[in-house]
């Protein structure tokens, strides 16, 4: 009877132990729920401020528009203007013309033969409204 | 007399005694038998593992926290959101137990925004054992509700997926209805990806009673569309749309060097946050589950198929007379003018359909068929995408093919493709001859952040190299020679006009055509394909209607990829 009562005993104790676990989990698991609905409503917010219509329409009331013209600037003896991302899969054309000129360029900054003249020139291509096809 | 009894061994009791103890030993049984009963049910119930029925039945009462997953969200390739789950709260009474309903209604009302006197209405009738009060209550007012802790008012959270773009990419997505079945696009074709796993809550044994497996949250899903391309797209077409007073049209813009799309664009699109207030009929993505007669943008794979067979070049030459007869079928050029001796680039140039049928006789059919299959023609692109066709192109395998069907083939005649498959033949010929395999997703990211990308995959060469050179080659001239609508400052395009009849019971619509123009840019390296497709313009070409789209999509595509001009790119210094 004694054996049976301490048995009873510790498996009722472990029983509502494991009660209350399970009470302060629900409870923790609501809360959890209700910030995980919280973080997507403002996730939601987020997104439909940001949306581009209502962006250009924001833009657009507030005076701006597409840009005019687009002028990529080259500074000094560098590479011009950035490069075709993987030298350009399909496009042996670019890639080779430009590495080249990297070479050529640097090899003739160092012997001292690149001048001023040919860096401004570098420096001042005409871009976005001549050349085309 | 007593100690004689007790000397004998004979209880001798007074039968009010023995009644007495008779009746305890009853009650002691009958005790005996409940806490039996009990220790039983515990048993049962704590020792003896429930079978799945049972653990479905009371899954939701059971275990309601644990249950339910969070849908994954779907999200551009930068990451911004396209479609998310949030929780809404339903509030509902059980008007039969409310006392005091005057002063409920004036507590409910200022956070559901009724008058009170609405709410009186639906809580004051003692018979009614539920009323609803209000559904899609935002969180925090739902929150603030269960605060007030009244008694016979619940509130309940209902999850509601929502689209905070909109109409935006409402094809691509899909959406989710209100019992949380997904239709259409990326919710029905990655549903089990998006769905998650519910939770279970139970019991399993003595020494674990209560087993909890946690809910686990749906994956969130990346797409290969950007988010500012497709609205450039859908911008743009909807401009033409309505510039030509068009019925439909479509977009689609994809890198050549992945055939990861970047926007895929239909009009009309519904509202997937409303979805029931459109029409069935839009909810299909047209870009893949409808075909249509490509018409003379298919000479861009003529062209690529007798220059890898050899049986012509760029400068190869034709007598064009203006028409060719095909046993009792006359094919007529476009302009029904004869222009003469004329090469092949010309023969692009002017989208002449005596020259397509030139080049498609000097091949064969055999030759022809092999490269339209090659190229991705009657058969799905095999896109993750829910709802694709396989298109159709009769060869000579074909019940009653003949002759004329090759001639009409030719020119993207007489034959069905879906406009993704005629993006991707593009996207081959502008990628070097090799067809990639078209995807939307471009990776998956698992509740415990772990990373599943897609990886491009190449499906075969079409073409080779060189004459994949060939057709870019003609097809710039194309655009600087004769389709100026399509040309981009400072760049140089490639491109194909397409102006499509409509088949219809027993021939051709007399009124309306298909415009459409597919190109690629920047021609020496592209880094994109576009295709634009209008649906029953008014009146124009394919370099009327479709090209300026094409134009203006190229132009801001190369300002926001950041692409600069040929004479910058390709400058030699």
């Amino acid at each position: 009877m004694v054996l049976f009562s301490l048995a009873s005993v510790l498996y009722l104790s472990q029983a509502s132990y494991v009660t209350s676990m399970s009470y302060r989990i629900a409870v923790l698991d609501k809360e959890l729920q209700t910030l995980q609905g919280i973080k997507a409503r403002r996730m939601q917010e987020f997104a439909e401020v940001t949306a581009p219509a209502r962006l250009d329409a924001r833009a657009i009331a507030l005076g701006y528009g597409p840009p005019r013209q687009t002028v990529y600037v080259n500074i000094g003896a560098a590479p011009a203007g950035p490069v075709a991302p993987d030298g350009g899969s399909g496009n042996p054309g670019q890639a080779g013309p430009v590495r080249d000129a990297d070479i050529w360029t640097w090899l003739r900054a160092w012997f001292g033969m690149e001048s001023a003249a040919v860096t401004n020139s570098v420096g001042s291509l005409p871009v976005g409204g001549w050349g085309g096809p | 007399m007593e100690s004689l009894c007790r000397s004998s061994g004979v209880d001798v009791l007074n039968p009010l005694e023995r009644q007495f103890r008779r009746r305890l030993a009853l009650l002691f049984a009958a005790f005996a038998g409940f806490a039996l009963i009990l220790v039983g049910r515990l048993v049962y119930w704590q020792v003896i593992p429930r079978t799945s029925t049972e653990i479905g039945l009371t899954q939701d009462q059971e275990s309601a926290p644990f249950s339910r997953p969070q849908r994954g969200a779907i999200r551009d390739r930068n990451g911004e959101l396209l479609a998310v789950e949030i929780a809404e709260y339903e509030i509902s009474a059980a008007p039969s137990w409310i006392k005091d309903a005057e002063g409920v209604a004036k507590k409910l009302a200022p956070f559901l925004t009724q008058p009170w006197e609405i709410i009186y209405n639906k809580i004051s009738d003692q018979k009614a054992p539920y009323a609803l009060l209000a559904q899609g209550v935002p969180l925090e007012t739902g929150l603030a509700i269960e605060k007030l802790k009244l008694n016979s008012i619940q509130a309940e959270l209902k999850p509601r997926r929502v689209y905070p773009l909109g109409t935006m990419a409402s094809h691509v997505l899909g959406f989710v209805n209100a019992e949380g079945r997904a239709f259409y696009g990326v919710e029905e074709q990655y549903d089990q990806v998006l769905r998650g796993q519910p939770g279970v809550g139970g019991k399993r044994n003595v020494i674990n009673p209560h087993r909890f497996v946690r809910p686990r949250n749906g994956s969130e899903i990346y797409l290969t569309i950007d988010r500012t391309i497709q609205s450039v797209a859908e911008r743009e077409l909807q401009a033409t749309i309505f510039e030509h007073r068009a019925a439909a049209g479509s977009v689609v813009v994809l890198d050549p060097r992945t055939g990861a799309i970047l926007a895929m664009a239909s009009w009309p699109a519904y509202d997937p946050n409303n979805y029931a207030a459109s029409s069935p009929e839009r909810f299909a993505n047209p870009v893949l589950s409808a075909q249509y007669e490509p018409g003379s943008v298919i000479k861009v794979m003529t062209m690529a198929a007798g220059l890898e067979e050899g049986v012509i070049s760029p400068d190869s030459t034709y007598e064009d007379a203006g028409s060719i007869r095909i046993a009792n079928f006359v094919v007529w050029n476009w302009d029904r003018k004869a222009h003469g001796t004329t090469t092949m680039t010309e023969m692009m140039q002017h989208s002449l359909n005596v020259g397509a049928v030139h080049v498609v006789f000097l091949l064969g059919p055999e030759r022809f068929y092999r490269y339209l299959d090659a190229f991705g023609f009657a058969r799905p692109t095999g896109i993750d995408l829910a709802g694709e066709i396989a298109g159709s192109v009769r060869n000579p395998n074909t019940p009653n093919w003949s002759q004329i069907d090759l001639a009409t083939n030719s020119f993207g005649q007489g034959m069905a493709a879906t406009p993704l498959q005629v993006t991707m033949a593009m996207a081959a010929v502008a990628n070097g001859g090799v067809l990639f395999q078209p995807y939307i997703v471009d990776r998956v990211v698992d509740a415990d952040g772990n990373i599943l990308e897609t990886r491009p995959q190449p499906r075969q060469r079409v073409i080779s190299e060189r004459v994949a050179h060939e057709v870019t080659r003609m097809l710039m001239k194309v655009v600087s020679g004769g389709v100026h609508q399509a040309e981009v400052k400072g760049y140089r395009m490639a491109g194909k006009t397409g102006t499509s009849q409509i088949p219809v019971l027993g021939g051709y619509d007399p009124d309306w055509n298909i415009t459409s123009f597919a190109g690629y840019g920047p021609a020496d390296d592209p880094q994109f394909v576009i295709l634009v497709k209008v649906d029953k313009p008014r009146a124009g070409l394919g370099s009327d209607v479709a090209a300026p789209a094409f134009q203006r999509i190229a132009e801001q595509l190369l300002t926001y990829m950041q692409i600069p001009p040929d004479n910058v790119r390709l400058a030699k210094w």
